[in-house]
């Protein structure tokens, strides 16, 4: 009976439970801010782009590799056009069921205008008018053969040669068409490895086709007869991209 | 004068106004308590503000930034990129505060109104300089191919 | 009337009028203050998952890289494959249900590549090839390395290869098929690498 009518006290009850209720809640509030600094924010990294540079380099492989397929040797002239059209349109369709698998929506569209005219490339570093004009195409070569067929020129233009002793400059002046073998070569510069470079290839334009082996007797090859163009469209659910791209056919 | 009256003296002595200063005292004591708590919460939204504007605007410069590498990557293959877009969304308020994000060249600046500010490094070849406000949660950054500069659209 | 007239305990009332606002403000303190701060998962997942991601595609990317003239070693990989399953057994890939001959290991420039890198980090990975059915809609899905079931942190790294007639695919691997007999393209490759942090 004392203890249920005693009345004293009572602040200091109140006291106690608001100091218990404002501990909780500081501690809880700290919990909280320590979470908050943990929050999962879109830091993460972006997808997209390595899909979207894997679609390029994908497309314009496949358009090297039609564009060789139709003008192998053996192959009918007439239906080259036709046949690559051909390919590419089926890889087209299927490359569409793959990256729908990812969600992402896949198109392309291809512009061969340059080789149904025969326009031929530029001698720069990646065959547009304003590629780098001076390059370099292939180091540490033991033997090569070079074609060079120059269908319209500006001067100068040379090709340049250059071993670890002798250089020599092939200068053209007029459209023509070379062939340069090993042993001239070798006449030319003396030693191996060299140095195979094209110099002012801005306004120069015609085809190529270099090939041999490297010193570790690797076989490799450079060739470019045009400059085709693919536009590659690409949408997810939050991108959009329509991007053109020069692909240089056939290597 | 006696020290057991100064000690035991009940004269002038109301129960009723040391029961009101008690109360009053105690009152005032434990609203000062609360108030301090709101203070330190302030404070405390704060610092858990700008933490979240430095994840919120790393991610937002990681978006920017792969943008820029894929503009450059075309470029050197010599290509040209006609369209290019990405849609964002941004939360509406951060600790319960609306903020404001402003990107240049070379930051981007995130700032609310309760004076939360957050400075984040970046670095772009191209242009961009906007400026978006989180109230409207959907965005679209864009390349403008034209003027060669990155925008934001709603 | 004796209710509404009583002068007695006026200072009990405002005790309880004054712990009650105490009460009432604590707690309106203290939903104001819990709406501040949500409770997402931590970053340490996100940090985690970023990392593993560029990992990963920079494994596949240093693999995928082609020179004029040849295909990328991880062409040839898939080019070369017997369709099989593998495991890691703590020294070599070995055959899923078949470890008993040592040679039926797998050793390829992916491999090679994953023993620098994955497993020295100890980092689970699986290696799946995902590529069009016969039928020419539906997909099939093929596993060349399995390590298990993959945690919640797990990233997949994708990259895409087209194979060839001309590269003369492995034809033991026999759900990798020509899709298109017309032409020189035979398939289309998703390679994905499944990587998680056990």
């Amino acid at each position: 009976m004392g203890i249920i009518e005693n009345e004293r006290a009572q602040f200091m009850l109140l006291a106690g439970f608001i100091i218990a209720i404002g501990l909780v809640i500081t501690t809880v509030m700290l919990n909280n801010i320590i979470f908050e600094s943990n929050m999962a924010g879109e830091a993460g990294g972006d997808p997209i782009k390595y899909d979207l540079v894997n679609l390029m380099s994908i497309s314009g492989d496949e358009m090297k590799s039609a564009y060789r397929n139709v003008t192998a040797p053996g192959q009918n002239p007439a239906l080259k056009v036709s046949n690559f059209t051909k390919q590419m349109q089926n890889f087209n369709g299927n490359l569409s069921l793959i990256y729908a698998l990812h969600g992402e929506c896949v198109n392309l569209s291809w512009d061969i205008s340059n080789w149904n005219t025969t326009r031929y490339a530029n001698f720069t570093e990646n065959g547009t008018a304003n590629g780098a004009r001076n390059w370099t195409i292939i180091e540490n070569v033991k033997d090569s053969n070079i074609t060079v067929n120059v269908t319209t020129i500006s001067p100068p233009f040379n090709i340049s040669i250059n071993s670890s002793t002798k250089s020599w400059q092939i200068n053209f002046t007029a459209p023509q068409n070379i062939t340069i073998n090993s042993a001239q070569i070798i006449a030319n510069v003396s030693v191996t490895p060299y140095t195979i470079s094209f110099m002012n290839g801005a306004n120069v334009s015609g085809r190529f086709n270099i090939t041999g082996n490297t010193s570790n007797n690797k076989p490799f090859i450079r060739a470019r007869d045009h400059i085709l163009n693919t536009t590659i469209l690409f949408s997810t659910s939050d991108t959009r991209a329509n991007i053109t791209i020069p692909v240089s056919v056939p290597w | 004068m006696k020290i057991k009256k100064l000690l035991e003296n009940e004269d002038a002595v109301s129960i009723t106004i040391g029961f009101i200063l008690m109360f009053s005292i105690t009152v005032l004591v434990f609203s000062g308590i609360i108030l301090s708590f709101y203070t330190l919460s302030g404070q405390s939204r704060e610092t858990a503000m700008r933490a979240s504007f430095d994840i919120l605007g790393s991610g937002f410069a990681a978006r920017v930034t792969s943008m820029d590498i894929l503009l450059n990557i075309t470029g050197s293959y010599g290509g040209t990129v006609n369209e290019l877009e990405y849609d964002f969304s941004i939360p509406a308020s951060i600790a319960g505060e609306s903020y404001s994000i402003n990107i240049t060249r070379e930051k981007i600046f995130m700032n609310a109104e309760n004076d939360a500010k957050s400075w984040i490094p970046f670095n772009s070849t191209y242009i961009i300089n906007e400026q978006i406000y989180s109230n409207a949660q959907d965005y679209t950054l864009w390349y403008d191919n034209n003027n060669n500069t990155m925008k934001i659209k709603q | 009337m004796v209710i509404v007239f009583d002068e007695k305990g006026q200072m009990h009332t405002l005790e309880g009028v004054a712990a009650a606002t105490i009460m009432l403000l604590v707690i309106v303190y203290a939903i104001d203050a819990t709406s501040m701060t949500p409770l997402t998962s931590s970053t340490a997942n996100v940090h985690v998952e970023t990392e593993l991601q560029v990992l990963g595609q920079d494994i596949l990317g240093s693999l995928d890289y082609a020179e004029p003239g040849y295909n990328s070693n991880l062409t040839n990989d898939i080019l070369g494959w017997n369709g099989k399953e593998y495991i890691w057994d703590g020294t070599s890939y070995m055959e899923k249900g078949n470890a008993s001959y040592s040679q039926n290991n797998l050793t390829n420039n992916l491999t090679n590549s994953l023993k620098y890198t994955l497993i020295k980090q100890g980092i689970a990975h699986s290696v799946e090839l995902t590529f069009l059915a016969n039928d020419g809609t539906s997909l099939v899905t093929q596993k060349m390395i399995d390590n298990g079931n993959p945690s919640d942190n797990a990233v997949i790294v994708s990259r895409k290869i087209a194979l060839h007639n001309s590269d003369h695919p492995n034809a033991s691997n026999i759900q990798l098929t020509d899709i298109d007999p017309s032409t020189d393209l035979y398939n289309i490759v998703d390679v994905k690498l499944i990587l998680w942090r056990m």
